[in-house]
């Protein structure tokens, strides 16, 4: 029986995500011998044939990007955007900024851009985060070799929180946003007394305008990404 | 007259995109390395936010190194405040970034070199005949990430670290488990160095600058700056001895030192502390033939390998210390006032340098980052025209994978690098 294809594609990024799959260090070493896995980051790059499941993280900046991203697509069965950046376009970090202003400092940046890959090409499966959950990857990579795909999490982090018996930081003045983001991550950031940022995108049910009335109650200043995480056109995760 | 001999295009096994472009200029070489990367514009959309956020978000810049780029950054923003953390919190920093460096430099010297150096394509060539080594590896890199995980939340994107300290501290029980594991990992690490230390290399000499941090003990999160011991100055003169220039070509910034490139990373610590290195790191450099100074580039390899014995070492001190006492468990506290503060660090891939002004209600309104791997271009790029002219005559072939395995001993990561918006 030929091995399962896998392909593992990085647009621009910090490559946080791939050091995620890196980072199952007990299972890698199985990965890496039942399946035929090909990433620039472990040279075992021949893109000749076609891929059961590709991951790409990553968002497109260029029409360089764009092109890989749809010969990606082309020959793969799955795809599956990883991370924030692909599935988001790496919103609430690279574009977070006024536009008009960078225009004025840097004049010819018109052309800069930073888009989700689905604005591109079908996915058939998203995994959020920055980073994304190793643990949740594993399981998503499971649930698709049997072709399957498992529900996107529409619980928050909010609900995660409360089920580890954490202490609430917005009852200690800190600006969390927990409660209208897409759960998965086990609530790891205030977990370590760290606000929840909203790095896995809005949850299906979120009441962004209630949370901004509980800051405005408890006198808490929004961070300045919500807007950007809330202005997103569409919600796709 | 100018005609393009070889493109590499995205050298497997770096992290991150780059091409290496090599044409002829007139009968000589002439090297182009371009950082393939979308702009990233990291230090534009930190101007405006508040200094909290600043940590989180550069982290951010590099999946690879992230450790260090948050800490690094939480140091300058302390400098900026004039305020600076209890030594409990800044050992448990240490630790995490030196938990990161272990891992960075098993990624790169086991998964990336390796392969180069016993004559394969990668790691899965490897696992035919040496699974065991690669097994050791990967639990090696498990204790590091486990070390890193425990004290800093998460490996890839820490959370703890804060200016002023920590949000949140380890207990007592964590910190016993993890210098049993350090203990280990630093037993360990033993059995997994031959194949890189005993390994031939390139046989090549490239004279040039060493830029790194020169301290009294082994320089991680602080100390002077140091070029090739021969010039020294103070982290907050960065400005005045690194210019900087672009070039069309790349999305990166390139930097020089005297005008000329220079080299940071693994070797250039070495060149410069070499007598700071613990015993049994000497031991080894000395069992392996291996000495410092040295101007032989492919040498970063072997230097990454014998820090990772001084890194082992040193975790180990650190834990042993801190579980030695009751821990202070306490942040500093402060008032937020305008200020500007330099914090330089060595990253796994060398000397990384945050700036930041702060304004009086903690905004931030400048800032500046400069990445090992930008610092490296023009080196790599200089180093590279010297080393083709010692394979004129060989194939094509053969010249394209010696490019790409010089590109590789330097270690870059090009995510790190590739975040500037050129300034028309």
């Amino acid at each position: 029986m030929n091995k399962i294809r896998i392909g593992i594609f990085s647009l621009s990024s910090c490559e946080g995500c791939i050091v995620q799959i890196l980072n199952l260090e007990d299972i890698l070493l199985n990965l890496l011998k039942k399946f035929e896995i090909e990433s620039r980051i472990l040279g075992t790059q021949n893109r000749t044939e076609s891929y059961d499941i590709a991951f790409v993280e990553g968002s497109v900046m260029s029409i360089d990007e764009e092109m890989e991203l749809k010969k990606i697509r082309r020959m793969s069965k799955f795809l599956v955007a990883l991370g924030e950046c692909a599935c988001h376009g790496g919103n609430f970090l690279v574009r977070d900024f006024n536009v008009g202003e960078i225009l004025e400092r840097f004049p010819g940046s018109e052309t800069w851009y930073s888009n989700p890959i689905d604005r591109y090409v079908r996915i058939e499966y998203y995994i959020p985060g920055c980073p994304i959950d190793k643990e949740e990857f594993f399981t998503v990579f499971k649930s698709l070799l049997l072709e399957k795909f498992p529900e996107q999490i529409s619980n928050t982090v909010c609900s995660e929180c409360i089920l580890k018996e954490n202490n609430c930081l917005i009852d200690k003045g800190i600006a969390c946003l927990g409660s209208i983001t897409r759960g998965g991550c086990k609530a790891i950031c205030p977990t370590f007394n760290r606000e929840c940022y909203g790095c896995r995108g809005l949850s299906d049910d979120a009441n962004v305008e209630g949370l901004l009335q509980t800051f405005k109650e408890k006198n808490i200043e929004p961070p300045t990404h919500l807007t950007l995480i809330t202005r997103r056109e569409g919600r796709k995760t | 007259m100018s005609h393009e001999l070889i493109e590499v295009k995205g050298v497997p096994k770096v992290e991150g995109a780059v091409d290496v472009v090599v044409k002829l200029v007139n009968d000589n070489f002439k090297v182009e390395v371009r950082a393939r990367e979308g702009i990233r514009l990291l230090e534009r959309l930190l101007i405006g936010k508040s200094y909290k956020e600043i940590p989180f978000i550069v982290s951010r810049m590099c999946g690879v190194c992230p450790i260090v780029h948050n800490i690094t950054s939480v140091q300058a923003l302390e400098k900026a405040l004039s305020i600076e953390p209890y030594e409990d919190a800044k050992s448990i920093r240490e630790a995490m970034v030196i938990g990161g460096h272990l891992q960075s430099h098993l990624i790169h010297l086991y998964l990336f070199t390796l392969p180069d150096l016993v004559g394969k394509k990668n790691i899965l060539e490897i696992l035919e005949g040496k699974e065991e080594l690669v097994k050791t590896v990967l639990r090696l890199k498990r204790v590091a990430n486990h070390i890193t995980d425990t004290l800093g939340g998460r490996a890839v994107h820490p959370i703890t670290p804060t200016v002023g300290g920590l949000t949140r501290y380890p207990s007592k029980n964590i910190l016993e488990t993890l210098l049993m594991e350090s203990t280990l990992f630093k037993k360990t690490l033993r059995e997994v160095l031959e194949p890189i230390l005993e390994a031939e290399i390139p046989k090549f000499e490239n004279r040039t600058q060493y830029l790194s941090l020169h301290d009294s003990r082994y320089p991680i999160l602080e100390g002077k700056l140091s070029v090739s011991n021969e010039i020294f100055f103070e982290q907050e003169e960065y400005e005045n001895i690194i210019s900087y220039l672009n070039e069309e070509y790349s999305t990166a910034r390139h930097y020089l030192i005297n005008g000329k490139p220079y080299m940071v990373g693994a070797l250039s610590r070495l060149n410069n502390n070499y007598s700071q290195l613990c015993d049994d790191a000497k031991e080894y450099s000395r069992k392996y033939r291996i000495s410092f100074p040295s101007n032989e580039p492919f040498v970063n390899i072997k230097a990454q390998a014998i820090e990772m014995i001084h890194l082992a070492d040193k975790i180990v001190d650190i834990l042993e210390e801190l579980t030695s006492k009751p821990l202070k468990q306490e942040n500093i506290k402060y008032n937020i006032r305008p200020g500007e503060g330099v914090s330089i660090s060595e990253a796994p891939r060398g000397t990384l340098i945050h700036h930041y002004k702060v304004d009086e209600s903690g905004k931030i309104i400048e800032a500046n980052i400069i990445t090992p791997t930008a610092q490296n271009y023009k080196s790599i790029e200089e180093c590279l025209q010297n080393y083709l002219t010692t394979l004129i005559g060989e194939k094509l072939n053969t010249i394209s994978k010696e490019v790409e395995k010089l590109v590789r001993a330097y270690d870059p990561c090009v995510s790190c690098s590739a975040r500037f918006l050129r300034e028309h």
